[in-house]
């Protein structure tokens, strides 16, 4: 009877052991990310009611000037190694600038919605027509033509080198995740993965994965999977996630905002891995896409100047229903000391960074508010 | 000897079990999504949300093993707020309609699949809000430098495929511009004669004509600074 109650009892402390390895197994599953952990950095919020200023760690900044690298607004741009500067206007228009400028390409686009050059530069993948419906066309740079792709899809996004694109492919009754060499004459999708589910995004993480979220929206919970293109298959990364927004730099390194909620003032910014886990809580708050990756270890970004009033938008709603636009200056970020700098003196200036680009030494931006592409040389430093 | 261990072999069973319980946890994982049909500019990269009387289409998949799995044979019911709103096998897609009702509400949407795995259950929440007008920001600040004034207005949230379904309309300091060839857009000469400094305020009002109550609108207040 003796030996029958201790097998019991085993079994019961075991059964407790095999239930808390669950209950944590499933934390790290799918957690509410949470701030503070892995080095943060120093704060930089300017403190209580502070309306922007500086952020510490700056010393004599350089006086490098802001100028407008182009005289019209573009949607996008390109610099290549020749310091040539190709762009594509709201009408569609493609440009290329150096000491003239000359149309590329006279096609006009009715409502072009988005457009986005390869990485590379060789293709400007590009959005237009029916926002209920959009029609997608490529132009190959190199060989000045225009190609329709015949896809249907609200978004795409660009394989972080040759000229892959990875959407959601919406059909009657279904969705796919797809892959899509655009440089064959004869185009061919490749579905990865095919689902019943309405409104999500693909974007690449890497070369080697793909993150799929549902469109967010601070008022609403989505989740965040990644799919790995040499297993092909679906991981849950997290779920319960407001207020979604990514943006990939290095092959295993990326930036995660979320919101807290429909609250105001409640949205975070997290370091990422390459499977798009959370590596670091930033202590400062930037949208993904005012953001780019130098490297593995230093960031740029276009922080507001007022970080009291940006942080308590709704974000990221509000910027991007622009119910209001921010001021920025550049910082760069060391993501290994956890230092922060700001590379510039922009007072006076009113710039809201998005599409923040590095070629060569140089960093560009399209400023949100006027369309114009702006120029700043990078100041050189030991740490690089 | 051979209780002794029978014993030890079911202690090292129950401790090797953690490996099979993260299995189950790696699991079927139910993805549930939706989409309102509701109005938002080109430009809007986030979610379009539900308003009253929006249709919404949501969509169940389940993700096990890495793969989504086949639920063409599974009988799948849905509910809207405790109410069936449809089932049948490989009913992955279901049409709903947000109730009309005035302010903030939620939708609270359950689907069961009774036959996968032991059963599935899963619940999602929908938010239900009201159409939006919104005056973009130009320049980041709401000054007036000069005597003409343009803004760009937006609607959000509006159960329209068009901004043409829309009727949209603006004031400065009270009155209607006299004319504007695109009713987005606010092209407005102030009186020169309004001293420096002093507040105009503008308004954009949306309205869906289909829907009495659907309409929403946006007032900020412009600062001449010359």
């Amino acid at each position: 009877m003796r030996r029958i109650l201790l097998v019991l009892l085993i079994l019961i402390a075991a059964f407790g052991l095999v239930s808390a390895g669950i209950y944590f197994r499933k934390k790290d599953v799918s957690p509410e990310p949470e701030a503070g952990t892995g080095g943060a950095l120093p704060d930089t919020s300017g403190g209580a009611g502070g309306g922007g200023g500086d952020r510490g760690g700056s010393a004599a900044l350089p006086s490098t000037t802001v100028l407008p690298a182009t005289k019209s607004p573009v949607v996008d741009y390109f610099v290549n190694a020749n310091g040539v500067t190709f762009s594509i206007q709201p009408s569609g228009e493609v440009i290329s600038a150096s000491t003239t400028s000359a149309i590329v390409s006279s096609v006009k686009i009715a409502n072009l919605m988005d457009a986005r050059f390869s990485p590379g530069g060789t293709f400007i993948l590009v959005k237009y027509g029916d926002a209920s419906a959009p029609d997608w066309s490529v132009y190959d740079v190199q060989k000045s033509s225009w190609k329709q792709l015949g896809i249907e899809a609200f978004d795409a996004d660009w394989a972080p080198s040759g000229t892959t694109i990875t959407y959601i492919a919406e059909r009657a009754s279904s969705a796919a995740l797809t892959t899509l060499d655009v440089k064959p004459a004869k185009l061919a999708p490749k579905t990865l993965m095919t689902f019943a589910a309405k409104d999500l995004v693909a974007k690449f993480a890497g070369s080697s994965r793909i993150m799929v979220f549902e469109r967010s929206s601070a008022s609403v919970q989505g989740s965040l999977w990644s799919y790995d293109l040499k297993k092909n298959a679906l991981a849950l990364v997290y779920e319960n996630l407001r207020g979604l927004d990514l943006a990939w730099g290095t092959e295993d390194r990326g930036l995660l905002m979320r919101s807290k909620g429909e609250a105001a003032g409640s949205a975070e910014l997290f370091l990422i891995d390459g499977e798009g886990h959370e590596v670091q809580a930033f202590s400062f708050l930037a949208l993904p896409e005012k953001c780019v990756f130098e490297n593995s270890d230093f960031l740029f970004c276009g922080l507001p100047k007022d970080a009291a009033d940006f942080g308590r938008r709704v974000l990221p709603d509000s910027y991007r229903k622009r119910e209001f636009a921010t001021e920025d200056a550049l910082y760069r970020v060391n993501l290994a000391s956890g230092a922060i700098e700001r590379v510039m003196d922009e007072t006076g200036t009113h710039l809201d960074m998005t599409r923040i680009k590095i070629f060569a030494n140089d960093l560009y931006f399209i400023d949100r508010k006027n369309g114009l592409l702006y120029k700043i040389e990078l100041p050189r430093t030991p740490q690089q | 000897m051979v209780t002794r261990t029978f014993l030890v072999l079911i202690i090292l069973g129950v401790l090797a079990a953690p490996s099979v319980s993260i299995a189950e946890v790696g699991g079927p994982r139910v993805l549930l999504t939706w989409r309102a049909d509701t109005y938002v500019p080109p430009h809007y990269s986030g979610k379009a949300l539900a308003i009253a009387n929006s249709k919404i289409i949501v969509a169940v998949d389940v993700v096990q093993n890495g793969r989504v799995a086949d639920l063409s044979g599974q009988t799948i019911y849905w509910y809207m707020s405790d109410a069936f709103v449809g089932g049948g096998p490989g009913l992955t897609r279901i049409s709903i309609a947000a109730p009309d009702t005035i302010g903030k509400n939620t939708i609270r949407v359950k689907v069961s699949m009774p036959d996968f795995q032991g059963g599935l259950l899963k619940y999602l929440t929908i938010p239900v809000t009201g159409p939006q007008a919104v005056i973009e920001a130009s320049g980041g600040d709401t000054k007036i430098r000069g005597n003409s004034l343009e803004v760009r207005g937006w609607p959000y949230f509006f159960n329209v495929h068009d901004l043409s379904e829309l009727l949209m309309s603006w004031s400065v300091a009270g009155k209607k511009p006299a004319t504007y060839a695109d009713p987005g857009t606010l092209h407005a000469e102030l009186d020169a004669a309004i001293p420096n400094g002093r507040g105009v305020p503008v308004e954009l009002s949306i309205e869906n004509p289909r829907y009495t109550f659907e309409a929403a609108s946006k007032k900020e207040l412009y600062a001449i600074e010359r």
